[in-house]
């Protein structure tokens, strides 16, 4: 066609989409999480007892509640090769709330253990934590429109 | 033999369904993977995990095999409160079911 120049044909398209993917966050309430750790003899018994003596203790002021034995269950939230005793076993809790006070409240109890629980657990950390779910949907793009807000602190 | 010594597997994740690839080392095997991982069998391996349907694709330009999995991830990545919300690792609990 010339210099810097050349021709092409064929190319075609469809109509734009007439919907938008959006994807919303909303606030989906509060997650309190605390951990413990149990090594040595009848480790993961002792972490069963106070996974089953937390739960008791959170389940009037949580709406979900998740118990997990790091190092034997927590990854695939089952084990596939449970025959064998594992030497250190870390107990993990974690629960939903409706507020971030009563979320604190989840590692709180997990830190009473040191005193208040099987024997010989340690290494509490505890967390909380507002959270943010995300749900996808479809707005027609005729309802949009574009524009920036900036927020400067 | 355990699926981990014939065949390697990735997680993806969309809401609240896990996406479980299958891919034999060699290709050869792709055959015995769609003959022996049937949707009855990885819904048995994986019950208490997966709790909603089990969808599997087969594509043998590729010699792979996807599993979709419904309601496997605890409400979904945002809101769960698993310690693996994503269930990036729930590949290797695919892999270690036994044909």
């Amino acid at each position: 066609m010339g210099p810097d120049r050349i021709q092409v044909t064929g190319g075609t398209g469809n109509e734009k989409p007439t919907n938008y993917k959006v994807s919303v966050g909303y606030r989906a309430g509060f997650v309190g999480e605390g951990e413990i750790s149990y090594a040595g003899d009848q480790a993961l018994e002792r972490a069963r007892l106070a996974g089953e003596i937390i739960r008791e203790r959170i389940k009037d002021f949580t709406q979900e509640i998740r118990v997990d034995y790091i190092g034997w269950d927590s990854v695939h939230r089952k084990n596939f090769r449970p025959d064998y005793e594992p030497y250190e076993v870390r107990l993990r809790i974690a629960a939903k709330t409706d507020s971030m006070e009563k979320a604190s409240w989840v590692g709180e109890e997990v830190e009473a253990l040191y005193t208040n629980g099987p024997a010989g657990g340690g290494g509490v950390r505890k967390y909380a934590q507002e959270q943010v779910g995300i749900v996808s949907v479809l707005i027609p793009r005729s309802t949009c429109i574009a524009k920036i807000t900036l927020f400067e602190s | 033999m355990k699926l981990a010594q014939i065949a390697h597997s990735r997680a993806g994740d969309k809401g609240n369904i896990s996406t479980l690839s299958l891919i034999p080392f060699d290709e050869k095997d792709y055959d015995l993977l769609v003959k022996e991982v049937t949707v009855e069998k990885v819904k048995d391996h994986l019950s208490g995990i997966v709790k909603g349907e089990i969808t599997r694709y087969e594509m043998s330009n590729i010699s792979s095999l996807l599993f979709v999995c419904e309601e496997a991830l605890e409400s979904g990545v945002t809101t769960s409160i698993a310690s693996d919300p994503h269930g990036k690792a729930l590949s290797y609990a695919l892999l270690e079911m036994e044909i």
